[in-house]
């Protein structure tokens, strides 16, 4: 009888227990604002972060129209997420447990999430002290870690972490000489050929008024400092945008406040001890650049400023330049020439799309004739829309097609090879996502329950009615090679908590849909 | 004193002397000389040439002729280099005007007036007055390295006179070339300073000559410096410990230095003086003090020595008509060629501006408006003392003559009823051609010729308030032009060659430095700016 009470007793504690605290943490979506999104869209998976929980919920679909959830703890107080420009890893940074008053306490660190359709924990990074930002290199090889949120911060300690390396082999920390600038921006080049040596990749930090190159071959290595020239009228300039050519080494920056592009010419060391020298050159391009880039024509490389109504090829040996009238002020220019001819050689000379937000018309400017045929060397089209920005389409089938989206979040299909564009009429304000695969384009507001998916091989627009508002549309790889769509619920409209609708994204209709919901409760129910 | 006087006033021409004299007025007549086969148009004999003034109207009530010169400050070229100092940074960069590989290093506070010092061969050197620390750095750049060495000035030195072997460099105070304010009228700027380079280290000498110098020469030999002042000419014992010796006072006429035009001979044996509104000619033994006073008929509105300092070409522009006289330096007599005149019939006729081969005089007037320039033969030949006139169609302001003497470049005002802020002229001077007459949108303002070989030419065009600006690539064989606009506004006195690397150059305003490099050859220009950015970065 003792024992019998015994276990009623026994039974009726474990009923009682209190549950697990975060069954009682409401779900809220990430915003920008706190430094993370509300999701991010990788190759097999998509990564909801649930703030509040410090946690990543995984989404993935191994079949058609299928939708398993895993959550993966993200570190203590998560600052940042970004997904690699490959869309195969979620890279998130955490601050730990501040202050640490135990030795167990979980210290700040740098974790990397398998973005496959078997999502899984794929590297972590333990950092020293709690850091506030991260970039990422776009060929995956780097990552800096910077900002650091400690008492007391000096801004420009980074920490590099070279993804190739595992554990503390991994982390370079490196102190920025500083002449009071802090980093704004960060471009990881490819590997510039620089005379006396291999070619070697660079990290460029953009500082208030200069520049810093970090060798990352030699990460260690002592960095150069650059100061930015100042603007026209004497006063303190600082960088607007930076540009780089792989063969020659050359490194040109548009400076705010100057009508002269900066050129960086990284040559052969000039000094015992130096892996490299820096050659500085200021070509004037006549007016205040819109943007700059290179190209190559007939004589070789040039760089090229939208400047008003002109665009100016700059020499950057001799630094002359020349200037081809455009048809309008064009302030956005692509490179397309591998876009329509993947096989195209530098000595063909370049293709490049002009656009600009203010401009209802695009132009191909064509740097393959003659150099004195640069007069006509700017074919435009009235397009009848401005054109905001330029947005490639991935794979090897429509590589040729870009997406112009407008200044109110409208958007083209342009056909580089036919030089035609299809207008997809539209309510303003969408939100783009190209599917990875190259076929299709999904097009969202967030909010609202329609959305839509155009398919390039027919530009056949096919829209889709979600049963809740949708936040979020990504196209992501299912577990069994097919591709599946997942409209996402989060945030938007009234309904709380993380739903999905998962369609089939080579076929989407709203008939076939499955709609989950309350995934925030740690899985599919 | 020993001085001789020789008069010769109104004799010249009535004892109808010598064959120079005679030629003139067959010139004048148009029945010989160069302008005997002249095109009608832009090029004309002198006889009835229209200009705009009068010779006749009031000629003795002219102002004086206008000397143009050229700032000190402004980059140099030594070799195939080139100095730039910027005053703001207190740095010189030296670029290789080839490669455009920049160098810097520091010079003093202010580095702003520089000089080429001549030095042995695979070395560059120059000095820069630092008006702030009120010093100078003398630089000597190796393939390796650049030595500066920083040596005490006076206060307020702003240009440079370097002796011919480089030992020598002495800073002065141009009072003509300070920036700012106008100077105070009691303030002479007396000070300069004679810096012996050879000295281990280089010796600094303060030295008081006099009040306002307007020019400081040195004698070939290196064994003394002149310096030109309102009082007369200050003479400097050099040697290793520099002096003044004396002070040579010149003509009473003219007590102010700029009422005064004081030809020095290049090897700084005489000075040959003329002033403003007098008939005078002194000429003055430097080392002796000796002197003779020949004197014109008429006032003289210009002189000018020839290159080889053996003669003096002194205009009457104030006669009726000009007339131009040349007679031997430093002992002139009447009785002996080269005296010899010419009339300038019908012309306007007040400065000179000899040819280097001295076989040319180019005769204008710029204190009024005219576009007439007579070119005057002056070599041997058939055409001896005879003249033809070009009409350039704007008002003549200076005249610069090719290296090879084969052609002038003329700047000019544009004529009324033009719409071209500048105008400048390219005339050939040893045949008979139409002048090339280019209109420009901004005024001419600095000019370099390179070598005869090259036969290149550089004019610089500016206009502050229109931002038009550029410089002209001439060719001076064919009379092409080609231009070159400029990114910025161009520094005065800044227009240069860099012989050695066969380029021209024009240095520009701009707060990180800014030169265009003009290769002579093709043309091509290429603008080098931020070169002081290069020295603050940090490897």
């Amino acid at each position: 009888m003792r024992r019998l009470a015994w276990l009623m007793f026994g039974t009726l504690a474990l009923g009682c227990g209190s549950r697990d605290g975060s069954w009682d943490v409401p779900f809220y979506p990430a915003n920008s604002s706190s430094g993370l999104d509300r999701a991010y869209g990788l190759t097999g998976s998509v990564a909801v972060i649930d703030a509040p929980l410090g946690r990543v919920t995984m989404l993935s679909s191994p079949s058609t129209l299928s939708l398993s959830a895993r959550s993966f703890a993200l570190g203590h107080d998560l600052a940042t997420a970004r997904e690699s420009s490959d869309r195969k890893t979620l890279f998130a940074l955490s601050r730990g447990v501040q202050p640490q008053r135990r030795p167990d306490d979980e210290p700040p660190q740098l974790m990397l999430l398998d973005g496959g359709t078997t999502p899984k924990l794929k590297q972590t990074y333990t950092l020293t002290e709690p850091m506030e930002q991260l970039v990422l290199d776009p060929q995956n090889e780097w990552a800096v870690v910077y900002g650091s949120s400690g008492v007391v911060v000096n801004l420009n300690e980074l920490v590099l972490v070279d993804l190739a390396q595992q554990g503390s082999a991994a982390l370079s920390f490196k102190t920025l000489r500083s002449f009071g600038g802090s980093p704004k921006r960060f471009t990881f080049t490819g590997p510039l050929a620089v005379p006396g040596g291999n070619p070697r990749r660079f990290l460029i930090v953009e500082r208030d008024s200069d520049l810093v190159l970090i060798d990352l071959a030699n990460p260690s290595g002592a960095e150069v400092t650059v100061p930015l020239p100042s603007t026209d009228v004497g006063g303190t300039a600082s960088s607007a945008q930076v540009v780089y050519d792989l063969e020659t080494a050359t490194v040109a920056v548009r400076v705010t406040g100057t009508t002269s592009v900066f050129l960086l010419q990284l040559a052969a060391p000039a000094e015992a001890g130096q892996d490299f020298s820096v050659v500085t050159n200021l070509v004037d391009v006549g007016g205040l650049p819109a943007t700059i880039d290179f190209v190559h024509n007939s004589l070789g490389l040039r760089l090229v400023a939208l400047v008003g109504t002109n665009a100016v090829l700059v020499d950057p040996d001799t630094a002359t330049t020349q200037a081809a009238p455009m048809p309008a002020a064009f302030t956005g220019i692509r490179r397309i020439t591998s876009d329509l001819n993947p096989s195209a050689q530098a000595t063909d000379g370049d293709v490049a799309l002009l656009y600009s937000p203010n401009v209802n018309k695009i132009a191909y400017f064509n740097l393959g004739g003659a150099p004195g045929a640069l007069y006509r060397s700017i074919e435009s089209y009235d397009i009848g829309v401005a054109v905001k920005d330029v947005i490639d389409v991935p794979g090897e089938e429509f590589f040729d097609h870009k997406l112009l989206e407008t200044p109110n979040q409208q958007f083209y299909v342009l056909d580089l090879s036919t030089r035609q564009s299809a207008p997809m009429k539209t309510n303003a304000g969408l939100t783009l996502e190209v599917a990875p695969d190259g076929q299709r384009v999904w097009a969202f507001k967030f909010g609202q329950e329609g959305f839509a998916s155009v398919d390039f091989a027919t530009l056949h627009p096919v829209s889709l009615i979600a049963e809740r508002p949708v936040s979020d549309v990504f196209d992501i790889e299912s577990g069994n090679g097919q591709r599946t769509a997942i409209a996402l619920h989060a945030g938007a409209g009234t309904a709380p908590g993380l739903g999905a609708t998962v369609l089939d994204a080579r076929a989407p209709s709203t008939a076939t849909a499955r709609f989950y919901s309350s995934l925030e409760l740690g899985g599919v129910k | 004193m020993d001085i001789e006087r020789i008069r010769l006033a109104v004799l010249l021409c009535a004892l109808g002397f010598g064959a120079g004299c005679a030629s003139s007025n067959d010139n004048a007549s148009g029945s010989s000389g160069p302008n005997a086969n002249a095109s009608a148009g832009s090029t004309s004999a002198a006889p009835g040439a229209d200009f705009a003034g009068s010779a006749s109207a009031g000629a003795a009530a002219l102002p004086p002729e206008k000397e143009l010169d050229q700032s000190f400050r402004a980059p140099v070229a030594t070799g195939k280099v080139l100095w730039s100092a910027n005053p703001d940074s207190g740095r010189v960069a030296l670029i290789d005007a080839k490669t455009l590989k920049v160098r810097m290093t520091n010079a003093g506070f202010g580095p702003t007036y520089l000089a080429a010092v001549p030095s042995e061969a695979g070395v560059d050197s120059a000095i820069v007055l630092n008006t702030g620390s009120h010093d100078a750095s003398w630089l000597v750049a190796s393939a390796k390295a650049i030595s500066v060495t920083t040596i005490p000035t006076h206060v307020g030195a702003n240009a440079w006179s370097i002796s011919p072997s480089g030992r020598y460099a002495i800073a002065w105070t141009d009072a003509a070339h300070l920036e700012g304010a106008a100077p105070d009228a009691v303030n002479g700027y007396s000070e300069l300073t004679v810096i012996d380079l050879l000295a281990d280290p280089p010796s600094s000498t303060r030295l008081s000559v006099g009040f306002r110098p307007s020019q400081v020469v040195f004698d070939a030999a290196e064994a003394h410096a002149y310096a030109v002042v309102d009082e007369g000419i200050s003479v400097l014992d050099l040697g290793d410990n520099p002096a003044l010796s004396a002070l040579l006072t010149v003509s009473a006429k003219g007590s102010a230095v700029h009422t005064r035009d004081v030809n020095i001979a290049a090897d700084g044996s005489f000075a040959v003086v003329r002033v403003d509104g007098s008939a005078d000619v002194e000429i003055i033994d430097l080392a002796s003090d000796a002197r003779q006073v020949l004197t014109l008929e008429s006032s003289v509105t210009d002189l000018d020595l020839s290159r080889d300092s053996k003669s003096a070409t002194a205009v009457l522009g104030n006669a009726t008509p000009p007339k131009v006289v040349r007679f031997a330096v430093p002992d002139p007599s009447i009785a002996a060629p080269p005296f010899e005149s010419a009339s300038i019939a019908g012309e306007l006729v007040r400065s000179v501006t000899l040819a280097p081969d001295g076989k040319l005089a180019l005769l204008y007037a710029n204190a009024v408006p005219s576009a007439h320039l007579t070119l005057l033969d002056t070599g041997p030949g058939a055409h001896h003392f005879g003249f033809r006139t070009v009409d350039l169609q704007g008002a003549v302001q200076s005249v610069y003559v090719s290296p090879d003497s084969g052609t002038a470049i003329t700047f000019q005002t544009p004529p009324v009823g033009s719409l071209k802020r500048g105008l400048f002229s390219i005339v050939p001077t040893e045949v008979v051609r139409s002048p090339r007459i280019v209109g420009t949108d901004a005024l001419p303002s600095e000019i370099a010729f390179s070598d005869a070989a090259l036969g290149k030419a550089l004019v610089t065009v500016h206009d502050r308030a229109s931002a038009a600006r550029g410089v002209y690539v001439i060719g001076l064989s064919n009379l092409e032009q080609n231009f070159v606009p400029l990114s910025s506004e161009p520094l005065p006195g800044a227009t240069g060659i860099v012989p050695g690397a066969k380029r021209g150059f024009v240095a520009q305003k701009h707060p990180e430095g800014r030169i265009t490099f003009i290769d002579l050859d093709t043309g091509t220009a290429q603008t080098l700016s931020g070169f002081e950015i290069a020295a603050r970065v940090v490897q």
